[in-house]
């Protein structure tokens, strides 16, 4: 195997918390051309780290940071980072993204990964500054808002260049689904903020001096081009997203009818995209802020004018925030959304998450479910958003009803019980995104057989949502191909963008060419002879891996599975009116995928000879022992 | 017989609302409907939707008649009866 001549560092960070020492390891070449980088080379070095069972808030957990190939080098739309643990959320994998800069400034520092073991005896923070790492104490910081933590660091080090990951209260009182912010950007979902939390590791302050070797300059800027030239023709990308960002979305999903309402009641129903639609919340931008090298800037900073929140700025909401504390909650005033985003980032919850787990609650006390005093005399009511500020302040601190949400709906549902969890809404754990999956099936197949829980970008069918023909046009509401479809847009993301590490949103600039162009750049920056088959490839690969260690776990088909809601309840109205997805659907295309795989369709486990054949070969002994324990249940814990 | 057109985005800019109802022949088809609207709203729409090469809608346009994509149904050839909707989106990206 070559050696890695540049792309990489060829170097891990190993920071153990519990003796604070710290040591640099080598990353095999090999395992670089496997997993690639990013989501891959996180999902390796987790499964390689951890045996099944271990207790994700424990010591014995690991926390993963790796950058891909690309990340700090020339090319564009590549500062991003995967950030990869055992999900306390879910009990699976957690992989959570994040972008920025941190993650190019990671990436300076000379590591392409690094694991933190064990915990620390009191709060610390890790201050690495290229080949030197410094724990520090961080007991002043312990309660402090993400924007302060950072804020602090820089001006405790002397050092207004560095950048900062952390958590705030949130993850220090281990909510399960806390996040880790840097910048204003967040490793969002999983609970991965918990899993800093319980090592007391406040934040990793990071400041690089190296520059990213690339070992063929002139074939890398010659592929780059094209690449450059693909984006510069999407028709999208720049006139859409570069000036709107992702409240496109809006727009779009509403008028499908797949912008989810109100705990998913009331899809179509209540579906305010003329008050938090890409055209009013433009009203409120101020200005773009780009990732490291990213010549779109989607990221919209928004500040809300006037009424209770006047002032109130975020970077966003995102999409996703729009629907989750905004269509899901009932909630159709602008300002009331900016506010709850920021809340969210400052104290370090998932903000999708905090928006579904605070439906739940208000559907419940909407049923008479529970009632006003086990919520603290709050009026929890669909629209109420003052409850919903509220609520996010008291889960961030565990405060009263507070804590009993604090670890997301499907532990809520079973702590408060009298049939709460029928309208829990999550997958494996984990809370859905925005759009309603009953009328877009391969999106919502994605949701289901992704190795996080139901995760939008894991597998994003944008053929659906945004009818790009790529790999070729496909009806949103035919079932038959979906499973095909969803193999094919899950290999892609983790092998094109998840791992390198590219930004999602190219995914549809990079329907035909992704493959060949990351071989190409890998190749041109590293010394590596990938071709466009070995991308694809590394790209099933790494899906199985995962697929491996949740079987560890003790997953199978049994929790490839959909809210109640989804199968029983169709879309009341709009253009996706009557739609659902049955349990005879969710069988059908559950067994065209794992046909595609090569997976076994009665456990949902690969099989040893895909295995094999993906050069996993070591870990068929674990998937058979969980296909011989399968009993059909679900494994999910 | 009556149709129902919604559109989104800049295709709202074009026809100043985001839904309107027109009028086309019975045993109209989609492509019937995609002339009418080009020819009542004129260069501006036309510029925006159709490829002069091929005088065909560029490909990241998304039709649907009545929620399902025409890509299920017989494309630009679908035919249209009373009361329809037909929804027409404009390139996107996002989420």
């Amino acid at each position: 195997m070559a050696t890695l001549k540049g792309g990489y560092w060829g170097k891990i960070l190993k920071i153990n918390l519990t003796n604070k020492k710290w040591n640099v390891e080598d990353l095999d070449p090999a395992i670089a051309a496997s997993y690639l980088g990013g989501a891959g080379l996180g999902i390796k070095l987790l499964y390689d780290a951890l045996g099944p069972g271990v207790d994700p808030l424990s010591p014995e957990n690991v926390l993963v940071i790796t950058t891909g190939p690309m990340t700090g080098t020339d090319a564009p739309c590549a500062s991003r980072m995967a950030v990869v643990s055992r999900s306390p959320l879910t009990g699976g994998v957690a992989m959570a993204l994040s972008a920025g800069h941190f993650p190019a400034e990671l990436k300076f520092a000379g590591y392409d990964a690094v694991i933190i073991e064990g915990k620390a005896e009191s709060p610390v923070y890790l201050y690495i500054k290229d080949g030197d790492v410094q724990f520090r104490n961080a007991e002043r910081l312990w309660g402090m808002m993400t924007t302060d933590t950072q804020l602090f660091i820089k001006e405790e080090l002397g050092d207004h260049n560095l950048r900062v990951a952390c958590i705030g209260p949130a993850g220090e009182k281990l909510s399960r689904i806390a996040c880790i912010i840097n910048e204003r950007r967040a490793a969002g979902r999983k609970g991965v903020g918990a899993v800093m939390g319980s090592k007391n590791l406040k934040a990793i302050a990071v400041r690089g001096t190296n520059k990213v070797p690339v070992q063929d300059p002139q074939a890398f800027s010659q592929i780059l081009k094209d690449l450059h030239k693909l984006m510069r023709d999407d028709p999208a990308l720049y006139p859409g997203l570069g000036k709107f960002g992702t409240s496109l979305a809006v727009d779009v999903t509403s008028a499908m009818g797949i912008w989810s309402a109100k705990n998913w009641m009331d899809t179509g129903v209540f579906c305010p995209a003329e008050k938090l639609g890409s055209q009013p919340l433009d009203t409120f931008t101020i200005r773009r802020n780009p990732c490291y090298r990213c010549p779109v800037g989607c990221s919209q900073v928004r500040i809300a004018k006037d009424g209770s929140y006047a002032n109130v700025l975020t970077e966003g909401p995102e999409f996703e925030t729009i629907y989750s504390l905004g269509s899901n909650v009932g909630v159709d005033y602008a300002p009331a959304v900016i506010a709850a985003d920021r809340l969210c980032d400052e104290y370090g919850l998932d903000s999708i998450s905090t928006g579904v787990t605070i439906s739940l609650a208000m559907e419940l006390y909407e049923r008479g479910i529970i009632s006003k005093e086990e919520v603290d005399g709050l009026e929890l009511r669909f629209g109420s958003y003052e409850s919903v500020l509220e609520l996010i302040r008291k889960m961030a601190t565990r405060e009263g009803v507070g804590d009993l949400l604090a670890d997301g709906s499907r532990l809520a549902a079973q702590r408060i019980g009298r049939g709460a969890d029928r309208y829990a809404i999550h997958i494996k754990g984990l809370e859905l995104p925005a759009y309603d999956i009953r009328g877009a099936k391969a999106h919502g197949l994605n949701y289901i057989t992704s190795y996080t829980g139901a995760d939008h970008n894991r597998g994003y069918a944008f053929q659906e949502i945004f009818g790009v023909p790529l790999p070729e046009p496909v009806d949103r509401l035919e079932i038959k191909g979906k499973g095909k479809l969803t193999k094919w847009n899950q290999d892609f993301a983790v092998s094109c963008f998840d791992s390198p590490t590219f930004c999602n949103f190219l995914n549809s600039a990079l329907a035909v060419e992704g493959p060949r162009i990351v071989s190409g750049l890998i190749n041109a920056a590293s010394g590596l002879s990938l071709t466009a088959e070995d991308i694809w490839q590394a790209g099933e690969r790494i899906i199985n891996l995962a697929r491996v260690f949740n079987a560890r776990e003790g997953f199978s088909r049994a929790d490839d599975t959909l809210p109640p809601r989804l199968m029983e309840e169709p879309i009341k109205t709009g253009n996706s009116a009557g739609q659902r997805i049955s349990r005879e659907d969710l069988d059908k295309m559950l067994d065209e995928y794992y046909e595609a795989r090569g997976w076994d369709k009665e456990t949902g486990l690969p099989t040893s000879e895909k295995l094999v054949e993906l050069g996993l070969a070591d870990t068929v002994a674990a998937v058979e022992k969980a296909r011989a324990a399968y009993k059909g249940g679900s494994g999910t814990k | 017989m009556k149709i129902k057109v919604e559109v989104i985005l800049d295709l709202a800019q074009v026809l100043g609302q985001r839904e309107i109802e027109v009028e086309v022949p019975e045993e109209s088809t989609l492509r019937t409907l995609v002339r009418y609207l080009t020819d009542r709203y004129g260069e501006t729409l036309k510029k925006k939707l159709i490829r002069t090469d091929t005088c065909e809608p560029y490909p990241y346009f998304r039709f649907m008649v009545n929620g399902r994509d025409i890509v299920g149904l017989q494309g630009l050839d679908t035919p249209l009866v009373e009361g329809d909707t037909v929804l027409v989106i404009p390139p996107a990206a996002g989420g």
